[in-house]
Formats: C-alpha cells, structure tokens, sequence
C-alpha cells in the first residue's frame, strides 16, 4: 500500500512540484496552504506516514505546526524544507522534533533519496 | 536648535531688519560725523583765545574731514545691505531647495508605491509561468509512463503470442507425427488384412478341390450304386444329390475365391495409390502449415527481440526524461525563492515609504530636527534588518552550488 505524506506550504508552486515529484514515485499525497489548516488535518484524524513542511508561512508558521504536530505524531518523521539556511532556526526546529531540513530548491530524485532514508520500506 | 525651515524663516526676516539696522547706523554715523567736526571745530576757536575768522574756517575743514569715516561707513553699509541682499536671495533659493527636496521625497514614495505592484506582478507572472511548466512537466511524465506502460504491455503480448504459436507448432508437429505414424499403421494393417485374404484364398482352394473330389466320390458311388441294381437305387439318389451339393460347393468356392481376389485386388489398389497419395498429401500440407509457423514464430521471435530493443531503448530515455523531470521539477523551486524574496524586498520598501513620507512631512512642517536623526536612525536599521535577513538565505550563488563539497550542506538530517 502506498505510504501517504502530507506536504504544507503556502506557495501553489510549490505544492505541485512536490506533489508531482512524490507522486510519479509512487506515494500518495495530502497537501495544506498554511500550519493552521495543516494542524487542523492532523486534528481532524489525517494520519500519515511523513509531513513535509515549509517553515515561513501565514496564519500558523512551520515551527509551530512542528511543535503542536508532534504532540499528535509522535513517531512520524516531519522534514522542513525551506529558503532558510541559517542554523538557529534550524537549531530550534531540531529541537520542536523536526526529523529533518531541506533549503530549496530540492531536486525530485534527492527529495525521494531523503524520504527512503527517513522512511523505511517506502 | 531650529531646523532648516525655522533657519529660513529667521533668515528672511533678518535679511530687512539688517538693512534698517544699516541705514540707521548710517544716519547715525554721519549724523555723528558733522556734529564731531564742527563741534571739534568750535571748540578748538573758542578755547584758542585768538579766534578769527580764517582759524574759524580751518576748524570747520577740520570738522568736515572727520566725515571721511561716514563716508567709509556709508560705503562699508552699502555693502553689507547688498549682502543681506544677498542673503536673502540665498534664503529664498534654499527655500526653494527645501520645498523641492519635500516634493522629492513625496514623489520617491510615490516611485515606490508604483513599484510595489509590479513586483507583485512579477511574482505572480513567475508562480503563473511556474505552474504552466509544472502542468506540461506532469502531462510529459504522464505521457513517458503510458508509452512505458503500453510497450510492457505489447511485450507481454507478443510472448503472450509467441508461447501460443509454440504450442501451435508443436500440435502441427504431433500432426505431421500421427500422420507418418497412421499411414504405417495403416500399411501394416492392410499389409495383414491383404495376407489373411491370401490365406482365406488358399481355403477356398481347398474347399473347391474337396467339391471337385466329393463329386468324383459322388459319381462313383453312383456308378457303384448302378452295380448294385434295384437295392443300389436309393443310394444312386443319394449319390446324386452328394454329386450335386459339391458342384455348388465348387461354384460358390469359385465366386469366393473370385471376390477375394477382386477385394485384394482393390485393397492393394487403393493403399498403393489413392490412400497413399492422400496421406502424402496430408503430410506435405501438414508440413507446409508446419514451416509456416515456424517461419511466422521466427518472425515473432524476431519481433520480440525488436520489442526487447525497443524497451532497452525507451527504458534508458525513459529514465532520462525521468531524472529531467526530476531536475525541472527541483528547478521550479527557484519561483518560490524568487518570489519569498521579492515579497522580503516588497516589505522593506513599504516601511521605507513610511520613513520616507513621515520624512517629507516634517520638511514641509518644519518639525524639529530630532525627527529627522530619529527616521535616519530608522532608515539605517532598515537596511541592516534587510541585510541581516537576507543573509539568513542562500544566495544565488550558494544555492547553485548547493551540495558541491565545500558549500553549505542544503540537506540535513537530524
């Protein structure tokens, strides 16, 4: 059965690329705009196997859907991918529980490379 | 301390008040001038005990040559009054210079007003652009997989077809084997049927000899019976009937044996000619129906091969176009950093418009300077707040070298 990975990110761009990328592997994929309607997937029963989440987004930013996630996902691998490249919020994303961090742009062949690393089986 | 307004405002009313100021010191001064000389002058004639009038008259030249310093302080005021002329032309250029640097400001924001929504336009113009790409990438891929998907299917055919033409082969072959084999069964069976036929003549023949005995036997018992007289008579009857019943034996021995030859006759007739020609002929059709599969399975065997080339070849550009796709799909990416970091210069712009406005409305309201230090203070903050921003992103550079030993590693796990 194909493993489901929830993406969140605020640009449209970057939804679809990465839906497309995770798609043509194989996965299924849920997608949100923002942290809030993402938290509220999560709260709402979404389960899935991986969250891949922008850090800079309105309403509810990337950090704070890491720390109120983990709360609810406690064993699910949660990759930031970002413009960010600088350690402290790296360092803090780390410590909220983030499995991962990626500076886009990423390329579709490296990004699945990562999520068979984080995701055994996949 | 006042600021520029103020300074103007102080400057234009000082520019009258000093040319009054002026032309009273002159009045003053020569006022002062005259008085000093012929005041001088009388004085000098009354004290001097010996007034005439020639010493009257040096007096008052003496008096009037003490006009010379109002003189050079009518000229040295003309000056001055020339330069608070001056000044005030100064004044008014600054003036001018004031309320133009305003207007420049005000027009500055207004410049970056106009250009924010282009920037917008840009980044939507990018995401727009983006999303086509992404679109036709997705059509592309999907396009790349169902001609995958169909030449594994044709592949699968074609064994598919090859397998069936293998069995088809072998049937005809078994065929073509039952055939043979029928056709020397057949000629062993007749072969047998032809020698039993042959036997059952011989019998025949033995029947006819026994007949034509027991009808010699028959006639002698008859003429033995003629010997014997009247007691013989019954069994001369009897003698002609034996007589009789082996002339019938002989004639149907003779009709058999006749059918026996005809039918062995025939039977070799048609297994030598007709039977065999048509087990021949089956044969060389079967054989026939036999090469052409095999030449048609070839074919397939050559087809497939074709389908196995053909699917090494897609297989590889396949995994071409994949790891393109893969590539346009990271690369599309870059509209999402664009447009984050148009959106960071977008911001910095709107609060320098703030600053900036804020800026033309103290110039024009003459506010105190401390406005001015306050927005520059703010004005530089911007820029390092901007600065320290960007720098918390990969530039260009950096991010085209992301992942190159020595950069800065652009994936990390914890």
């Amino acid at each position: 059965m194909a493993k489901t990975i929830f993406v969140v990110d605020d640009s449209t761009v970057m939804l679809m690329s990465v839906k497309q990328s995770l798609e043509l592997a194989g996965f299924k994929v849920e997608t949100a705009k923002d942290g809030q309607e993402a938290y509220g997937r999560i709260e709402g029963g979404l389960r899935p196997d991986l969250v891949i989440t922008d850090i800079n987004m309105p309403q509810m930013n990337g950090l704070e859907l890491i720390k109120k996630a983990r709360a609810l996902l406690r064993f699910t691998p949660i990759l930031a991918l970002t413009t960010e490249s600088q350690t402290a919020k790296r360092d803090e994303a780390k410590k909220l529980g983030a499995t991962g961090w990626l500076v886009k742009p990423v390329s579709s062949n490296d990004l699945i490379k990562v999520i068979k690393q984080v995701l055994p089986g996949a | 301390m006042p600021d520029g307004k103020m300074a103007m405002d102080v400057g234009r009313n000082l520019a009258p008040r000093i040319r009054r100021e002026l032309e009273r010191l002159r009045l003053r001064t020569a006022l002062l001038g005259g008085l000093v000389g012929v005041g001088g002058g009388a004085a000098v004639w009354l004290f001097s005990g010996h007034p005439n009038l020639l010493e009257f008259g040096a007096v008052v030249a003496g008096g009037l040559a003490a006009l010379a310093p109002w003189i050079a302080m009518r000229r040295t005021a003309r000056e001055l009054s020339a330069a608070a002329d001056d000044l005030e032309r100064d004044i008014d250029l600054l003036r001018d210079g004031y309320a133009q640097s305003s207007r420049f400001v005000s027009a500055s924001v207004e410049v970056d007003s106009s250009i924010t929504p282009y920037l917008d336009d840009v980044a939507k113009h990018t995401e727009h652009s983006a999303l086509r790409i992404l679109d036709r990438v997705g059509g592309v891929a999907t396009t790349a997989r169902q001609l995958v998907d169909y030449l594994n299917k044709a592949r699968f055919e074609s064994a598919d077809m090859q397998s069936d033409i293998d069995e088809n082969t072998q049937v005809v072959r078994r065929l073509v084997e039952l055939l043979r084999h029928r056709q020397e069964t057949d000629q062993v069976k007749i072969g047998a049927m032809v020698d039993r036929i042959m036997a059952m003549s011989g019998n025949v023949g033995r029947i006819s000899e026994i007949a034509k005995q027991t009808n010699l036997l028959a006639l002698n018992a008859a003429i033995e019976a003629a010997w014997a007289g009247e007691a013989g008579q019954g069994f001369a009857v009897v003698a002609e009937e034996v007589r009789k019943l082996a002339q019938n034996a002989g004639e149907v021995a003779k009709g058999v044996e006749s059918a026996m030859v005809e039918a062995r006759a025939a039977l070799q007739a048609d297994f030598d000619d007709a039977y065999r020609a048509q087990v021949q002929a089956d044969t060389a059709e079967a054989q026939k129906s036999l090469e052409v599969i095999q030449t048609l399975g070839n074919g397939y065997v050559d087809m497939q091969q074709f389908y196995k080339t053909l699917m090494s070849v897609m297989t590889e550009w396949n995994t071409r176009l994949s790891d393109d796709i893969s590539s346009v799909l990271g690369d599309i990416q870059f509209q999402d950093v664009v447009r984050q970091r148009v959106e960071r210069v977008q911001a910095t712009l709107a609060r320098r418009q703030e600053i900036a406005q804020r800026m033309a409305e103290c110039i024009l309201a003459g506010a105190e300077s401390g406005h001015s230090a306050e927005m520059l203070d703010g004005i530089q903050a911007l820029q390092s707040e901007f600065e320290a921003e960007e720098a918390r992103h990969n530039s260009y550079d950096e991010l085209s070298h992301a992942g190159e030993s020595g950069a800065a590693p652009h994936i990390e796990l914890f």
